[in-house]
């Protein structure tokens, strides 16, 4: 059960390692779309004073920078394989 | 006008710039048949039984509710389900068997853009072909366009290049210009000036922000892949990797291939995104070589689905 386990979590971490790319630009795109939404309702209803204080721009802008913010946090780790530090030993000395 | 050199002759280069004058063509009877003012196939439906709305196809789809109208089956009961809200059905049918046909062939919105792109030097253009995963943005955009609703802002109507495209043709005739105002200077920016001028193709509203566009494509990215629908096809082996279809693509939906993709004539060979592209064929009229045109049959696998051709590639 554990190896099955075990490699269903293999096989999710390399699919997202492979997809990270997207997901993060998905994410982007995501996030665009909620904030020129946002643009659209403000423009529609506060001009005049019309606001009816109904937050729902509120909602909307913080689901936008929410999904921005998680995109940048997926692209920041796409940077390839840690590094060792400079002072360490080589892996398998021989 | 900007004109696109091409590698294999004067016929090569006449023939795709006819090409590309016939695509403007039908963009324009798409023009007159689904725009404002024209907009006859509207016209025509109204005429049959009175009842439909003269504008353009998506103004009946009455998405400007929030989640507790999408949730309630009366409110989705109680829609008219009139032109608009069908139409979008068979274009989405229409993508899953024939590909994006009306982005390809239709949609005057693109083709404005596209036209308008070529009043630009390519130089100052960004190109985006192999550089960015233009499908996964476009994706994104289109999730979070049909996830507005949800946050009770409803659905992005003014940001839609269709919309304003609509609104310049009855401001030309009347006087009306809301084109002018509020949220759609933002639009007419992004989609001419952003995505129409400094992009290479001129389509860079079409490629990341059109959701009718997005939609489409998502259709014909599974449709593609099953072996008895049309879709732009690709025969690697008389493809001499001679870069012109890459140049044409107003969608920058074809890029080169990585060594070792496919047995070409020559070269690495090209990839083609089933996520943006529509289907106009431009690419197979500039192919000097007959390695690309629009038609049924499976998708061409890449020979590096086997391990011995990459590796051969390689040493």
């Amino acid at each position: 059960m554990s190896g099955t386990a075990g490699r269903v979590a293999a096989w999710v971490l390399a699919a997202w390692d492979k997809a990270r790319n997207s997901v993060s630009l998905a994410l982007f795109g995501g996030s665009g779309a909620l904030g020129a939404g946002t643009l659209q309702h403000l423009a529609a209803t506060c001009p005049g004073g019309g606001c009816s204080g109904c937050g729902n721009c509120v909602t909307a802008l913080g689901a936008a920078a929410g999904a921005a913010a998680i995109g940048v946090v997926a692209r920041r780790r796409k940077k390839g394989p840690a590094r060792l530090p400079q002072n360490s030993e080589p892996l398998n000395p021989t | 006008m900007n004109r696109i050199p091409l590698k294999g002759g004067k016929d090569v280069q006449n023939h795709s710039d006819r090409f590309r004058l016939v695509r403007y063509a039908s963009y324009f009877i798409g023009f007159l048949l689904f725009y404002s003012p024209a907009a006859l196939v509207l016209r025509f439906f109204s005429g049959l039984d009175g009842k439909h709305l003269i504008g353009n196809l998506c103004d009946s789809l009455n998405l400007r509710m929030g989640v507790g109208g999408l949730l309630s089956i009366d409110r989705w009961q109680a829609m008219d389900w009139t032109l608009g809200q069908v139409s979008i059905f068979v274009v989405m049918a229409v993508a899953l068997i024939l590909g994006p046909l009306f982005c390809g062939w239709l949609c005057a919105a693109g083709a404005f853009t596209e036209f308008v792109g070529r009043l630009v030097p390519d130089r100052w253009k960004i190109d985006v072909a192999g550089k960015v995963d233009a499908g996964a943005v476009r994706y994104g955009f289109l999730a979070g366009y049909l996830s507005l609703p949800f946050f009770g802002t409803g659905i992005g109507c003014s940001f839609c290049n269709f919309r304003v495209l609509e609104y310049i043709g009855l401001g030309v005739g009347s006087g009306f210009l809301p084109a002018l105002t509020s949220t759609y200077i933002v639009v007419t920016l992004l989609w001419l000036v952003a995505g129409g001028m400094f992009m290479k193709g001129g389509r860079g509203w079409c490629v990341f922000l059109c959701p009718v566009g997005g939609i489409q494509n998502a259709m014909h990215a599974i449709g593609a892949r099953l072996p008895f629908t049309a879709k732009m096809r690709y025969r690697p082996e008389n493809c001499r990797s001679c870069g012109n279809c890459v140049e044409v693509c107003p969608m920058r939906a074809i890029a080169p291939a990585a060594d070792g993709d496919w047995q070409t004539s020559g070269g690495p060979g090209v990839r083609i995104s089933l996520n943006t592209c529509i289907a106009c064929a431009q690419c197979s009229a500039a192919c000097p070589h007959g390695a690309l045109g629009y038609g049924f049959g499976p998708l061409a696998k890449p020979a590096s689905a086997t391990l011995p051709a990459r590796e051969a590639a390689r040493s």
